[in-house]
């Protein structure tokens, strides 16, 4: 990447490590009631265990609302992460560099909030373990013929490949933290973190080999999430889940809500930490035709759908798509649209690719289309199934909205604390893009 | 007997590079050189043998996989209840557990090869450290015993140490 | 409800007037006097039956032998009651019915039973305090009187009521003395429904509650009074209740009395044969039939109607007929009012929607439910609910239209003329959800529940072939338990549905639940209105949807915990404490029969004394389902294979098909080809509901048979 910089070595240092002084009020402004929403949707998800998942606006024939839409968005969130720290590495996209650390941690985080929910939408919480293969006294293994197996092993690994992924990258840098600060616990706390990391070329040579790996595999892992948890619907033979578009239709749609995350996260942390010279408008622009294309693929999706609905001559299909776009749950159909399809189009301006405000508001209404478009996928699908007896209409309760605003504070909660402990922008690979310190300017690079 | 740690500390690459040639040249085996970030022209010039960890990558991966298929087959056979007319050992859904502990296990032990690699095999008889390392300035270790620790010292001197620091076992 | 307008006995006369006239019938020429007044046009104009389909009618019912013309209903509950019915057999006689499809042998048994005005004259003395001491029983008449007749204010008037109920209701909350009475489950009793059937009632449990049978209770009275004592020795009621059997019946039998009375408590009675009543038609008959009369003045007649479920208000405090769908409107826990979609059009009210119903006598309020079955001119509210009393599940819940009826009588007869009443109709404004369990009418070419015109039947049916390619090979275990579902037969009632409750200890959820559809019935009446060729018409069809047991069922693989399983036998295993309710069996299930426990149910003292004990209570946040009442498979199989044999045809009865009327519902062995299920699925009508997923469902539904021939 060229650009014109003043930074220097010593400087990244200086101004990634600055981000973790001493909590700031405003950070505590942020950080405390953010705690209490969390200690709400505690609060909501301990009512709906005492008095029954009845707490919550199931109603015949749609048993999965906004739990599980919430889970979907959460890992789709996740996906951009991976994306962004393991596809672009191994395509060497330099663009990523500024950005990855803290995509990196989105993905940890959404993560750790995506898997809470299919927890909390069991019928009996409290025997969650059951969907894991254990020994048992019933002598009983799981199914693995369900797609909700798949889901376990499929976020698991995610989860585990993605923490281990988050952490090796930042080992030079927790490192270089170590070095930095004086005070006795933190000194401590970030010597462990860092494994004794002293950068010596033999650390490297296999510290870069094995996260070329890590990259190789976390590329196919993304990938297989996210179709996993498609094909939780498309496996099933209802009426707009049962689909082979599904896995790539899902994989797009979760980079492209991943990608609405990270801007929205991003800039933000940019401003108050100044950070204008780390996360630059390049990267930004990056970021935004990653998120025209996948767009256009969700955009492509959504008419494929229709056109299939239609072709197939079945009248539960088309009746289902017909009904989603003129039904009761239309609203929410059309803000899908909105916000997916229409919303991003003014990102093929490269001045609009360039002006944070606008990529900010985009990013925000990306969001929100994201998890419309779960929530139109599972609760429109489950509301018109083939037998129009059973029809019926989904209403969403506040024990819902609770916890679904308790996993928002859980995820910034985190997201908080990491800014506060943990490098931000990763010191090391940022290096890697300056100017290498040579005593005679004509070397290469 | 190697048992003396030389140390030079650089702030630049290519002063850092030519005094590595020359410790070679001169025939000094264990060095070792830190640095902030990877660079490549200390590792062309270092010349180290390919980083092993990609056995533990293949083999793990390898464990996953056979693990996955063992796992999923005799579970199922254990107890066969049928579901949905599938057969008991279905394998068009099993690939998908396969698939993800393949993932699974190749990244842990990918991980494990890491740290065994990288921390748990020396080859110098003392760890030398700077703090800057970790910030902008690049170091030069030399191992070698005690006579030669003013050669050593030389020849970091010559080609631009701005400091230079000595250990002993 | 075809006919059910002021004109029914016209248009009787009209149907029989064509036959004679067109000749189609040799008999009914001494008739002309009096069916000459009932042209065809004219019964048109009145009924607004069109000619064209008075005329199919007559030609059709007079050349399709037997036929049966059936007076009853709301049609014959009119001032003209007894002329109506006449009239109705004026046409079964034209028709050449008399002897051959009725015989006027097996009729209602009126015998001891007081005349209406009987009623008014004891409402009269009471009144003027000439009544020293009432006993009430086994009846609510401060409920299903109405208000004009009186009753509640009389009954203040007399000094001493005494109550014989098992439930606190409206005329018992008013008594001096309350007798608490055993329930029908827990007493002794007999009754004769119509001529020749002797029905005997025995108790099926000891008395939960300290109560005592009225029987008892009399007993005990008489034995300490000096005169009567010694006309009842007897010590209890049992005892009297078999010696007044001795009594009557001993001498026909030509058994010993303890076998014909052990005969009788096993078939629930004693059938005697009943000879056909020999009637001819009394000369004399000419001139019209009396119109019937209404009162009030407003613009639709009122009918009120005895619900199935609740009868006259009797069944409003058991929680399992609350929660039965209606079966049309499929309703529950409330009332309402059946107005016509463009009667509702024209005031401005869609489903749900309150209006007052206005009478002269009084008005109710309550929610619209817009009909296609009933005439733009007329509105109907069923009997039952609108209880001040009468326990906690019938209590302050939907209205009573006996309430606003004027008091009137069957000229004839001089019973109470239920459909002499005009009301007013106005919109409130207020709106609530009309808590239904199926919202819509229409099968959106789903081919849910199919029909075959009888042409079609006819030239042939093709063969059918339930078999689809599947993607799997041959599975190794089969699909050896079926049901076959005759719509054809059924009517709706959901007495599946009730029994299926019981048997299987469902819990009822009450109306705010299934507002929000959580209902727990493993079975349901499916019913959808089918558009008839004949414009204005319309056709219900009726279809009771249940787990279909499906050979690829969806529901099983989709399970993480193996909660859900197909069994040897090929029923769909529903394993309740391995299930951790992720509910994705039900989004699987294509016929969307599974409920889930969303709360931890209970049955309140003393339901829980219905609890099967066979079957699991399910516990909070696991899934449930119909297993074809899988603990009497397995009771039948133990007792098969004590006896060493296979089990019989026809030995395992599951609830639902057991509890049919009308046989709709039949459960058996696939396996067997000579089982009677096995022969039903292979019936020509036989379709599998969503065949095309290939589900391998267990269940054949027979097609409904329509017909059409003119």
């Amino acid at each position: 990447m060229s650009q014109q910089t003043s930074l220097t070595y010593a400087k990244v240092n200086e101004d990634v490590i600055r981000m973790l002084d001493k909590p700031t009020v405003k950070w505590l402004a942020l950080f405390v009631p953010t705690l209490g929403v969390v200690g709400f949707g505690l609060f909501c998800f301990l009512y709906q265990v005492y008095t029954g998942l009845g707490a919550a606006g199931y109603r015949h024939p749609v048993f999965w609302g906004v739990y599980i839409t919430d889970f979907v968005f959460w890992v789709g969130i996740a996906h951009s992460g991976t994306l962004i720290s393991a596809v672009l590495y191994l395509f060497r996209a330099n663009f990523r560099l500024s950005i990855y650390r803290i995509a990196e941690g989105m993905t940890v985080f959404a993560v750790l909030t995506a898997g809470l929910f299919p927890i909390i939408h069991l019928g009996r919480p409290w025997f969650f373990y059951w969907l894991f293969p254990y020994p048992n006294q019933r002598e009983l293994w799981v199914n693995f013929k369900s797609p909700l197996l798949w889901d376990v092993f499929a976020v698991s690994t995610y989860l585990t490949v993605s923490s281990v992924f988050f952490f090796v990258g930042m080992i030079p840098d927790l490192a270089a933290i170590r070095d930095r600060v004086t005070e006795k616990p933190r000194k401590i706390l970030y010597s462990i973190l860092s494994l004794g990391w002293k950068g010596s070329n033999w650390e490297w040579l296999h510290y870069t080999r094995a996260y070329l790996f890590f990259a190789a595999f976390a590329t196919p892992l993304v990938l297989s999430v996210h179709s996993v948890v498609s094909w939780d619907f498309a496996m099933a033979n209802l009426p707009g889940w049962h689909t082979t578009i599904f896995a790539p239709y899902f994989v797009a749609g979760a980079i492209f809500s991943g990608l609405g995350m990270v801007i929205t996260l991003t800039v933000p942390i940019r401003k108050i930490f100044s950070l204008e010279e780390y996360i630059t408008l390049d990267n930004y622009d990056g970021m935004a035709k990653l998120i025209i294309v996948t767009s256009l693929i969700v955009g492509y999706a959504y008419g494929v759908e229709f056109f299939m609905a239609w072709y197939s001559g079945n009248p539960a299909e088309w009746g289902q798509f017909y009904y989603r776009a003129t039904g009761e749950y239309a609203l929410f159909y059309w803000i899908m649209v909105f916000c997916n399809v229409l919303i991003p189009l003014p990102l093929w301006f490269k001045s609009v690719r360039r002006n944070i405000k606008a990529l900010f508001i985009i990013s925000i209404f990306i969001n929100i289309g994201m998890w419309f478009e779960r929530f139109n996928i599972i609760v429109i699908s489950l509301s018109r199934g083939f037998d129009p007896a059973s029809w019926g209409i989904y209403k969403v309760s506040w024990v819902e909205i609770g916890i679904t605003l308790g996993s928002f504070a859980w995820f910034f909660m985190f997201f908080l604390i990491f800014i506060k402990t943990l490098p931000a922008v990763s010191i090391a690979e940022m290096k890697e893009i300056l100017p290498v310190p040579k005593k005679e300017a004509n070397g290469h690079e | 007997m190697n048992n003396q740690g030389v140390l030079g500390i650089f702030s630049y690459v290519d002063l850092t590079i030519n005094a590595v040639k020359k410790l070679k040249e001169e025939g000094f085996k264990t060095i070792r050189v830190f640095s902030p970030v990877p660079n490549h022209e200390i590792e062309d010039v270092m010349d180290e043998p390919e980083s092993i960890v990609r056995f533990f990558t293949l083999f793990g991966a390898m464990l996953g996989a056979s693990c996955g298929v063992g796992f999923t087959v005799l579970t199922s056979m254990d107890w066969p209840l049928p579901v949905s007319a599938k057969p008991i050992v279905s394998i068009p859904p099993f690939i998908v557990i396969i698939f993800e502990l393949t993932i699974l296990m190749g990244a842990l032990s990918t991980l494990l090869g890491l740290l065994i690699n990288s921390r748990l095999r020396r080859n110098a008889p003392v760890d030398m450290y700077d703090p800057r390392f970790s910030e902008d300035k690049f170091g030069v270790m030399v191992a070698c015993d005690k006579g030669n620790v003013e050669k050593v010292q030389d020849i970091l001197n010559s080609h631009g140490a701005e400091e230079i620091k000595v250990d002993g076992i | 409800m075809g006919f059910d307008n002021p004109g029914t006995g016209m248009l009787a006369l009209g149907i029989a007037n064509v036959i004679v006239s067109e000749g189609l019938s040799n008999r009914g020429g001494e008739l002309s006097g009096l069916l000459s007044g009932y042209a065809i046009d004219k019964v048109s104009e009145a009924t607004g039956v069109s000619t064209d389909t008075i005329r199919q009618i007559a030609r059709e019912f007079s050349s399709t032998q037997p036929s049966l013309a059936i007076g009853g209903g709301t049609a014959v509950t009119s001032t003209n009651a007894t002329e109506t019915l006449i009239a109705i057999n004026i046409l079964n006689y034209v028709a050449g019915n008399i002897g051959e499809t009725i015989d006027f042998g097996r009729t209602i048994n009126t015998d001891g039973i007081s005349q209406f005005s009987d009623i008014l004259s004891l409402v009269d003395s009471m009144s003027n305090g000439g009544v020293d001491i009432l006993m009430v029983y086994n009846t609510n008449p401060v409920f299903t009187l109405p208000k004009s007749a009186g009753f509640e204010d009389a009954i203040s008037k007399v000094p001493f009521v005494v109550s014989f109920s098992s439930f606190m209701d409206e005329t018992t909350e008013k008594a001096t003395l309350i007798m608490p009475d055993n329930t029908t489950i827990e007493s002794w009793g007999d009754f004769i429904p119509s001529t020749g059937i002797h029905g005997l009632i025995q108790p099926v449990m000891t008395p939960v509650f300290n109560t005592k049978g009225t029987g008892d209770v009399i007993l005990a009275v008489t034995a300490n009074i000096e005169d009567l004592k010694e006309r009842y020795k007897q010590t209890s009621y049992y005892d009297y209740l078999r010696e007044s059997w001795k009594t009557a019946y001993s001498s026909q039998a030509g058994l010993s009395f303890d076998s014909f009375w052990n005969k009788a408590l096993e078939n629930g009675g004693y059938y005697a044969d009943v000879q056909p009543v020999q009637v001819s038609l009394s000369g004399g008959l000419s001139g019209a039939l009396p119109e019937a009369e209404f009162s009030g003045d407003g613009d639709y007649f009122f009918i009120a109607y005895p619900s199935y479920k609740y009868y006259d208000g009797r069944g409003a405090n058991k929680p399992w007929l609350q929660e039965l769908p209606d079966a049309l409107s499929t309703g529950v826990w409330d009332s309402w009012v059946e107005v016509h979609p463009d009667t509702a059009s024209k005031l401005g009210v869609k489903l749900g929607d309150f209006v007052v119903i206005e009478s002269p006598q009084g008005s109710i309020e309550t929610q619209v439910y817009p009909y296609p079955g009933i005439r733009p001119d007329t509105v109907a509210v069923m009997i039952g609910q609108g209880h001040t009393s009468y326990g906690r599940y019938a209590k302050d819940r939907g209205v009573n239209p006996v309430g606003i009826l004027p008091l009137t009588t069957d000229k004839l007869s001089g019973g109470f003329a239920w459909f002499t009443s005009k009301v007013k109709l106005t919109k409130t404004g207020k709106h609530a959800q009309f808590v239904q369990t199926q919202y819509t009418t229409h099968q959106h070419d789903r081919g849910i529940a199919q029909e075959v015109t009888l042409t079609e039947m006819q030239k042939g049916l093709p063969p059918v072939d339930h078999s689809l390619p599947g993607f799997y090979p041959e599975k190794e275990y089969a699909v050896p338990l079926g049901n076959g579902d005759r719509p054809q037969k059924c009517t709706g009632c959901g007495a599946c549905v009730t029994a299926c409750y019981a048997e299987n200890n469902i819990p009822f959820v009450g109306k705010e639940l299934v507002a929000k559809r959580r209902d727990m019935a493993w079975i349901k009446i499916e019913r959808y209105f089918e558009k008839s060729d004949n414009k204005a018409g319309f056709e219900t069809r009726f279809l009771p949807m249940l787990c279909q047991q499906c050979g690829n069922a969806p529901c099983e693989p989709v399970c993480p915990v193996y909660a859900t399983y197909h069994n040897p036998e090929g029923l769909n295993g529903m394993v309740y404490n391995r299930c951790v309710g992720t509910r994705y069996c039900s989004n699987n299930c294509s016929y969307s029969v599974r409920k889930f426990n969303w709360f931890q149910y209970k049955f309140p003292e003393p339901l829980n004394w219905q609890l099967n004990p066979d079957v699991t209570v399910r516990s909070m946040g696991v899934m449930e389902k119909c297993t074809f009442c899988v603990q009497r498979i397995n009771f039948a199989k133990d007792q098969a294979k004590d006896k060493g044999r296979d089990v019989l045809d026809g030995e395992v009865q599951v609830a639902c098909a057991q509890a049919c009327g009308s046989d709709a519902i039949v459960f058996g062995n696939l396996k067997d080809t000579e089982s009677k299920v096995s022969k039903l699925s292979e019936d020509e009508r036989g379709y599998k509901v969503l065949q095309m997923l290939n589900t391998q469902s267990s269940i054949t539904y027979l097609k409904k048979v329509k017909w059409d021939k003119a």
